[in-house]
């Protein structure tokens, strides 16, 4: 990616999409949040975001891009449930590897962090604006 | 080009305005304030033609993010203003040399 004067733009405009493929995730784990499968099976688990800086050949760099998603770690929960048709011979399902209060932490996070980078970028096309006045006279 | 440079252009002769023939003989500047603001609207065209682009694609229920959107649209915007104003600029020293006494 090349930047010229629209460096400050181009860089929030990652953060900005960063931030919402974060969110995408936050809504995708608290929408499976009650997700139950089969004993044995692969349960659902909460998808982690991982960042990295954009790799770049300008001094300034790049802005962020997705690393990649990562499966949280953890044991799902058995709960006793025989009416379920998911249910095992014993009667149990699995719930999802949810962890509720910590997404609802992260999906802040996410939203301040969105927020923060539309911050730079009003400021970064205000600033632009006000240069292009400069020369009146 | 430098902003500088663009000004200095004019002193090179009107000439370089595209359109317009020479003034002071036939040899044209290596590049006049006119070309300096035709590669200007050049790019700046290239910017308004990406952001149609987006916008058409997220009009049309194509899978665009917002904030790429918004950032085309707020280039091609910026960029609009920046040639004007160096337009504007150009033609005020452009009629202050007209405007000189002799």
């Amino acid at each position: 990616m090349s930047h010229g004067p629209f460096a400050s733009i181009d860089i929030s405009n990652t953060g900005l999409g960063f931030n919402k493929y974060w969110l995408d995730t936050i809504a995708h784990d608290i929408a499976n949040v009650n997700t139950t499968t089969t004993p044995g099976q692969e349960p659902f688990r909460a998808r982690m975001v991982t960042a990295m800086p954009l790799p770049t050949n300008t001094a300034e760099g790049g802005g962020v891009i997705v690393r990649g998603v990562v499966d949280h770690a953890g044991d799902p929960p058995l709960m006793y449930d025989p009416d379920n048709p998911l249910a095992d011979e014993k009667g149990y399902v699995q719930g999802a590897v949810v962890d509720l209060a910590g997404q609802m932490g992260d999906l802040i996070l996410a939203s301040r962090s969105y927020q923060a980078n539309m911050s730079v970028f009003k400021e970064a096309r205000d600033a632009l604006q006000v240069a292009t006045t400069l020369g009146r006279g | 080009m430098s902003g500088i440079g663009a000004i200095g252009g004019i002193g090179g002769g009107v000439g370089g305005i595209r359109g317009t023939s020479p003034v002071s003989g036939p040899t044209k500047p290596a590049s006049g304030f006119g070309d300096a603001v035709m590669k200007g609207l050049d790019s700046v065209a290239g910017l308004e033609k990406q952001a149609d682009n987006l916008v058409a694609t997220m009009a049309s229920g194509g899978n665009v993010q917002i904030s790429d959107v918004m950032a085309a649209t707020s280039k091609a915007n910026l960029g609009m203003s920046i040639v004007n104003e160096i337009r504007t600029r150009g033609l005020e020293a452009y009629q202050s040399i007209i405007n000189v006494q002799v």
